[in-house]
């Protein structure tokens, strides 16, 4: 057999093909090398997290308690037909089953189980709700029913004094994707609840509880393998506000009267019935700012989101035409605040020596200030009178007068000594209290009326500051706007003797312990009084202030004097003090805002009660009768129906 | 050393006792070695998918088993047949394998988009994997007909022979199947005696063309992201990637990276690598079979395969080397061609040091055309040493 012969370079080319071959295994293992030693760490870590799930199950959410432990809202195991996603696969006949059972099409079920707002793994809820015999139906014939679970979810529940006070203990809702991406830090998942609105917002870091955390294996196409770890979740605390569960659904009770009583009163400047709307009312205690009711009518039911609010019951409640009962007029109401801003006027006058506590003015029923004439109610003229007796019969010409001095005496006490009180009382700027959306309400200034002017030529006459809008300014008129629960905190603050307390809704939180067991709540955390600003005065100008607001209620000529005495009445021995206020409102077609505020007893006060009612005329023709029927509650005396009294005199 | 004596017109027929004396022992044991490790990786990667659909855990692992056995009969085979019957039937083998090529598209199955597949009733046979062999007999033949002296003709012919099964193949779509075809011919044509300048010449063809098919749209997009995502593949397997195809695939190279990574120096110990266990590696049992071993035995492991793999290819070359003719030398070049290109290929892939392509490791990965193929192929360098002085 012949030999080729070979090429001369063969043996090269063979060479060639080692070196090449050689530096390919060399390559592949300087690859392993970094991969598995260098990279190492990275890969492992990554290793580590890649096959484990956390399925998250969102814990009971702690009650809300009113100030004695009345339950104002709890939860409610309610029944649910769930759908564990990855076992029950487009196509599976388990969805026909499921969607003649619920009555529904197969494509309908399949829309709410790819509900995207449900984390994978977790059991995506497509029948809250269900009837006992659509889960016992499940229960029975589980083996038709792969990866559907008839269970219980807990919900929120409301008891009549929940539902009273609405406003303050909010709602819970489904956490949308925005909120989703500013919490996910600490730990919440798509489809969790949370506080919404009211203290379920403001204190859902208390209410919230740990989610129960359960990591799983999974494999790569989603397989659960085992179970690795399990923690259980952990309810929430109990909240304990300082609310007064009775008082609140009185305080409720008697604005939705007094509306009542007021539409059926005859307006004479606007010659119609009032239309009164609206209205709220306010109690506190002045000893350290705690609330004790906080009423807003029209009101809402807070059960109704539960589980998701419908659309048009959403609308309804949010609708002008139904006064947008959602609204919480306590708070984001805001209003003239009439005369009741006298206080203001007359602390600020002691205070840079404009009177003393036994000065005495001429009151000639009408004064001249620039080229405008200002008169009192209906031009009473009440003659010499002290600081006392203009608060009892509200002289509308001492307080104009006052307000003109501040002006005139700008040289010396600068543009807003005035406003600097009333910021003071806590007028201008949101109070504090722990609720969303509190607003701010408006203490004008020249230098608000210049700005407000500059952005809105058109809207505004003037952006100079007159001498009689100080005047105006000093009876609650002019600009000035003010929400029911500043007018009720900055009196708190004036009847304790000059400390604003920041108003208080929480009392503590605290566990639920087991009253099966005999094991008494804890309390977690207690909450204390923060101050917001004091307003000092001396004990005598104080005590005349006092003597005022007292007049207003016990003194025959006081604007108050027909609403709380009847002959035996026991609220006669209450010693209550208070201010009536009849804010005028310029919009077309707006009626007087009927304003009263209060607190009793007078030397020692324990309760501030502050109603403001819409469209609803003076002062003491509704509101102080609102007012005196939640003394009622407070005194636990029956409730004496609301009666539209007979405004005498000045009684603005 | 290359081949003995030029002159020895009659070559001593030796026994086929004394022939056998010559098998090399050491290929043998690597490769039977690297193919039991493989059926041992196979297990673990797919011992708990089987379990939760049911299977027995063994059912990849049995199958692949027999595929061992059989593979070193077909070694056995081939190594006992002189390779120069196998050089002068080179045209009838060469024939039946393009024949077979061109079956597979009317009477294939098609799977996974490829028509690249016979059905004899559980098993699949893939006729590119034999294409492989008959190729390298038939370059070795024709190239060896001409003694070295490749002119520009036979070069032609060369590169029409390889063509006409690259094309089959690339066409099935199996376009890495086709590359080891060309890994095969470059090592005939390099070793085989063509002009430095003809080398020179196809290297820029070469180079002109794979420019020209990855940016003029000859290769269909989902093949040139599976191409080029290698380069571009973050670190962690993000599952936002999942969105689109390509994503995907760069999603399977980040887990193929971190479970190979995830093994370390000395790995997690067979049985126990996390990722192979739940299966964060597609395909791991036939082309990512090496990230199994990578995240259960490490550095060190994967270290020891890849020098299992390089005494294997140590030999090839040896046999090559000592081949009594040029027709041997160049069996033992193609098989070394065919063996180192899938070898690189493959863990380069896995490693992201080179683009994905549908390479089997030889000796590992789940496959019995492949399995034969490989073993087919060492049968004839064992052959070519055995006989060596013959």
């Amino acid at each position: 057999m012949a030999v080729p012969p070979e090429p001369a370079t063969a043996r090269l080319r063979l060479t060639v093909v080692l070196v090449v071959v050689g530096c390919l295994f060399a390559a592949l293992f300087a690859r392993l090398w970094f991969l598995q030693v260098i990279n190492a760490p990275v890969a492992t870590k990554t290793a580590e997290t890649n096959g484990v799930r956390i399925l998250y199950t969102q814990a009971p959410r702690g009650r809300i308690l009113d100030r004695n432990g009345n339950v104002l809202v709890g939860n409610v195991n309610e029944p649910v037909i769930e759908v564990q996603r990855q076992d029950v696969p487009a196509g599976s006949p388990v969805l026909d089953r499921l969607a003649a059972l619920m009555g529904t099409s197969v494509t309908t079920l399949q829309g709410l189980i790819a509900n995207t707002q449900y984390a994978p793994y977790t059991p995506v809820p497509v029948l809250p709700n269900a009837s006992p015999s659509q889960i016992l139906y499940v229960q029975e014939h589980q083996a038709l029913f792969p990866g559907v679970t008839a269970t219980t979810e807990t919900v929120r529940s409301y008891t009549p004094m929940g539902v009273a006070a609405a406003n303050i203990v909010g709602y819970v809702g489904q956490i949308t994707g925005t909120e989703l991406t500013k919490l996910k830090a600490q730990g919440y998942q798509p489809g969790d609840q949370i506080g919404l609105a009211g203290v379920e917002a403001t204190y859902e870091s208390v209410l919230r509880g740990q989610p129960g955390v359960t990591r799983v294996q999974v494999d790569s196409r989603g397989n659960v393998l085992g179970t690795i770890s399990d923690s259980a979740p952990v309810q929430g605390h109990d909240l304990r506000l300082t609310i007064d569960g009775p008082i609140q659904q009185a305080a409720v009770a008697a604005v939705q009267q007094g509306l009542g009583v007021a539409r059926t009163q005859y307006d004479t400047v606007t010659k119609r019935n009032f239309s009164a709307p609206a209205g709220s009312a306010v109690v506190e205690d002045p000893r350290d700012g705690t609330v004790i009711a906080l009423a807003t009518y029209p009101d809402y039911d807070p059960a109704a989101f539960v589980g998701g609010i419908s659309e048009a019951q959403y609308r309804y409640y949010t609708d002008p035409a139904q006064d947008e009962p959602l609204l919480d007029r306590a708070i984001q109401g805001q209003y003239a605040p009439g005369s009741t801003f006298k206080l203001v006027t007359a602390s600020a006058a002691l205070q840079d020596g404009f009177i003393s506590a036994n000065s005495v003015f001429h009151d000639t029923g009408s004064i001249k200030i620039g080229n405008q004439v200002f008169h009192n109610d209906n031009s009473e003229v009440l003659g010499n009178i002290t600081l006392s007796t203009a608060i009892t019969e509200s002289s509308d010409i001492y307080f104009n007068t006052l307000g003109a001095d501040f002006w005139n005496s700008r040289g010396r006490l600068g543009d807003e000594a005035l406003q600097k009180v009333a910021r003071a009382y806590g007028f201008g700027g949101q109070t504090g209290i722990a609720l969303p959306n509190e607003s701010s309400g408006l203490i004008p200034t020249p230098k608000s009326v210049a700005a407000a002017y500059k952005q809105y030529p058109k809207l505004y006459a003037t952006g100079t500051w007159y001498t009689g809008d100080s005047a105006q300014m000093a009876i609650g008129q002019f600009e000035d706007e003010v929400t029911p629960l500043q007018l009720a905190n900055a009196y708190a603050g004036f009847a304790n003797g000059g400390t604003v307390y920041q108003p208080r809704l929480a009392l503590d939180a605290q566990t639920q312990g087991d009253p099966a067991a005999g094991v008494a709540p804890q309390v977690v955390q207690a909450y204390t009084s923060k101050v917001n600003a004091t307003v000092p005065l001396d004990p005598a100008q104080h005590a005349a202030m006092v003597a005022g607001f007292e007049g207003v209620v016990n003194n025959p000529k006081g604007t108050a004097y027909n609403d709380f005495y009847f002959p035996g009445s026991p609220l006669e021995s209450k010693d209550i003090a208070g201010k009536t206020g009849t804010a005028q409102v310029t919009a077309a077609g707006k009626q007087d805002t009927s304003v009263f505020t209060s607190f009793a007893p007078a030397s020692a006060p324990t309760f501030e009660v502050t109603a403001l009612m819409e469209d609803s005329g003076y002062g003491a023709s509704i509101a102080a009768p609102v007012v005196r029927q939640i003394y009622d509650a407070l005194y636990g005396l029956p409730a004496q129906p609301v009666a539209a009294v007979t405004a005498k005199g000045a009684a603005t | 050393m290359i081949s003995p004596a030029p002159g020895n017109r009659a070559p001593r027929r030796t026994s086929a006792t004394s022939t056998w004396l010559h098998l090399d022992v050491a290929l043998v044991l690597a490769t039977v070695a690297i193919a039991a490790f493989g059926v041992l990786m196979i297990y673990t990667a797919t011992r708990d998918q089987l379990q939760i659909q049911g299977l027995a855990p063994t059912y990849y692992a049995k199958k692949q088993a027999i595929f061992l056995v059989l593979g070193v009969v077909v070694m056995g085979v081939l190594a006992a047949i002189d390779y120069r019957r196998f050089r002068d039937w080179a045209v009838a083998i060469y024939g039946l394998s393009v024949l077979m090529l061109m079956a597979v598209y009317v009477v294939g199955h098609k799977s996974k988009g490829a028509q690249a597949w016979f059905q004899f009733g559980s098993y699949q046979f893939e006729p590119s994997e034999f294409a492989k062999i008959g190729l390298i007999l038939a370059l070795a033949a024709y190239t060896a007909q001409h003694r070295g002296r490749l002119t520009t003709r036979s070069l032609a012919v060369l590169l029409a022979l390889a063509a006409i099964p690259f094309a089959l193949i690339y066409k099935q779509p199996d376009l890495g199947s086709a590359l080891v075809l060309a890994a095969v011919l470059l090592g005939v044509l390099v070793v085989g005696g063509t002009p430095g300048r003809h080398l020179a010449v196809l290297a820029l063809v070469t180079v002109v063309g794979m420019f020209g098919v990855v940016h003029f749209g000859v290769l269909k997009t989902y093949q040139r992201d599976r191409l080029t995502s290698f380069v571009n593949t973050p670190d962690q397997p993000n599952t936002k990637l999942l969105a689109t195809a390509a994503g995907q695939t760069q999603y399977n190279l980040a887990e193929s990276k971190i479970t190979i990574g995830d093994g370390g120096l000395l790995g997690k110990g067979i049985g126990k690598g996390t990722q192979t266990n739940l299966s964060y590696v597609p395909e791991q049992r036939t082309d990512f079979i090496f990230t199994a071993v990578g995240e259960q035995v490490g550095l060190v492991g994967s270290g020891l395969l890849l020098a299992l793999f390089a005494v294997v290819a140590w030999r090839i070359w040896r046999a090559a080397a000592l081949a009594r003719d040029q027709v041997g030398t160049l069996i033992c070049i193609g098989v070394l061609g065919m063996l180192v290109f899938q070898i690189f290929e493959n863990m380069g892939m896995t490693m992201g040091i080179m683009p994905i392509a549908g390479i089997p490791l030889p000796f590992m990965s789940y496959g019995g055309s492949a399995e034969l193929a490989c073993f087919a192929g060492i049968g004839l360098v064992l052959n070519v040493r055995m006989r060596r002085f013959s």
